[in-house]
C-alpha cells in the first residue's frame, strides 16, 4: 500500500473560496472531509509536537512511519531535512516531493509543508495544489490536513482542513490534533 | 457598515431577523467543511450590501434554532425580508450566484 499524510501549515477552507484551488476543490467534493480544530498549538513545531505525542524516532520505525520535513527540529526531521529559514515554498515542495517519490511504498510517509503559511497567497496555494496532485497520483490512501487555518488578526484561524480516504472519526465533531496520529495509523 | 457576521444565539435570532428589512442568516457548524468555505464567500460580499444584515447561527450550540427553521442540511442560508423567510440556499454556491440572489431581493425592495 502506498500511504501518506501531508500536513500543510496554515491552510484553511476560506482559501478554497478565495483562491479556488482546482485539485483540492475536486478532492473536497470527492473524498471524506472534515475540519481540524486547534486554537492552542498554532505554530508548525507546537502543532507537530502535539500530533506526534510520545512517538519518537524509535517508535516511528516500529510503526513504519517515515518522517518527511517535520518541523520539530532545526533543520527539519526526516527525508528531506530542510533549513526552512533559507528556502522558499517552491524549494520546500520540490524537495519534499523529490524524496516522497523515492520513499512511497516503503512505509507511511508523514510529511509537512511548513512554508505555505509564511508565503500565504493564492499563488502559493496554486503551487501547493499542484504538488499535492502529484503526490496524490502516487497514493492508494492519503490524508491532507492542516492543524490550523489562515492568518487572522495577530493569530491564525483555529480551523484547519481534513481531506482523506479515511472518514473522520465522528460525523458531528471536529478533529482534534491528538486524533490525527491514530487516523494516520489507520490509513 | 457591517464588517463581520454577527454570531447569534437562538435567543437573539428573532430580534436580529426583525432588525432590518433584509437579513441573511447562515446556519453552520464547526465540523462542516463546506460551511467554512461559504463563510468566507459571505465575508467577501458583505461590503457590497450595506442594506443587508448578515448573521450566523452555530447549529451545534443552538440546535433549536435550526429546528425552528427546518434546517436539515449544512450550510443553509435563509434570507428574510420583513422578518419572513423568502429564500433558502442549501450548500455552497458560487459567489456570483449569491450576489445575484441578494441583488434581486434588494432591487425588488
Amino acid at each position: 500500500m502506498r500511504v501518506a499524510a501531508v500536513g500543510i501549515m496554515g491552510l484553511g477552507y476560506g482559501s478554497f473560496a478565495d483562491c479556488e484551488p482546482k485539485f483540492l476543490n475536486m478532492l473536497l467534493n470527492s473524498y471524506p472531509r472534515g475540519v481540524v480544530e486547534n486554537s492552542e498549538n498554532q505554530t508548525p513545531k507546537s502543532a507537530w509536537l502535539k500530533i506526534l505525542g510520545n512517538i519518537g524516532p524509535e517508535e516511528m520505525k516500529k510503526l513504519s512511519i517515515i518522517p518527511s520535513n517535520i518541523p520539530i527540529t532545526e533543520p527539519t526531521m526526516g527525508y528531506p531535512s530542510l533549513d526552512t529559514e533559507r528556502i522558499t515554498l517552491r524549494e520546500e515542495l520540490e524537495a519534499v516531493y523529490s524524496e516522497f517519490s523515492k520513499l512511497i511504498g516503503r512505509g507511511r510517509v508523514v510529511a509537512s509543508i511548513n512554508l505555505y503559511e509564511r508565503e500565504e497567497s493564492c499563488e502559493s496555494l496554486k503551487l501547493v495544489d499542484e504538488y499535492l496532485e502529484r503526490m496524490y497520483m502516487d497514493l492508494d490512501s492519503f490524508m491532507f490536513f492542516s492543524p490550523y487555518g489562515e492568518r487572522e488578526g495577530n493569530g491564525r484561524n483555529k480551523y484547519g482542513i481534513y481531506i482523506s480516504t479515511l472518514p473522520r472519526p465522528q460525523e458531528d465533531q471536529t478533529i482534534k490534533l491528538e486524533e490525527i496520529m491514530p487516523l494516520i495509523l489507520d490509513l | 457598515m457591517q464588517a463581520e457576521m454577527e454570531c447569534l444565539s437562538d435567543d437573539e435570532l428573532e430580534e436580529f431577523i426583525r432588525g432590518s428589512e433584509i437579513v441573511v442568516i447562515d446556519f453552520w457548524a464547526p465540523w462542516c467543511a463546506p460551511c467554512h468555505v461559504l463563510h468566507r464567500i459571505i465575508q467577501r460580499i458583505i461590503p457590497m450590501f450595506n442594506c443587508i444584515k448578515f448573521g450566523r447561527v452555530d447549529t451545534q450550540k443552538y440546535p433549536e434554532a435550526a429546528e425552528q427553521y427546518s434546517v436539515y442540511g449544512l450550510p443553509t442560508l435563509i434570507i428574510f425580508k420583513h422578518g419572513e423567510p423568502v429564500d433558502r440556499i442549501v450548500g455552497v454556491v458560487p459567489r456570483e450566484v449569491l450576489i445575484s440572489r441578494l441583488k434581486s431581493l434588494v432591487d425588488a425592495s
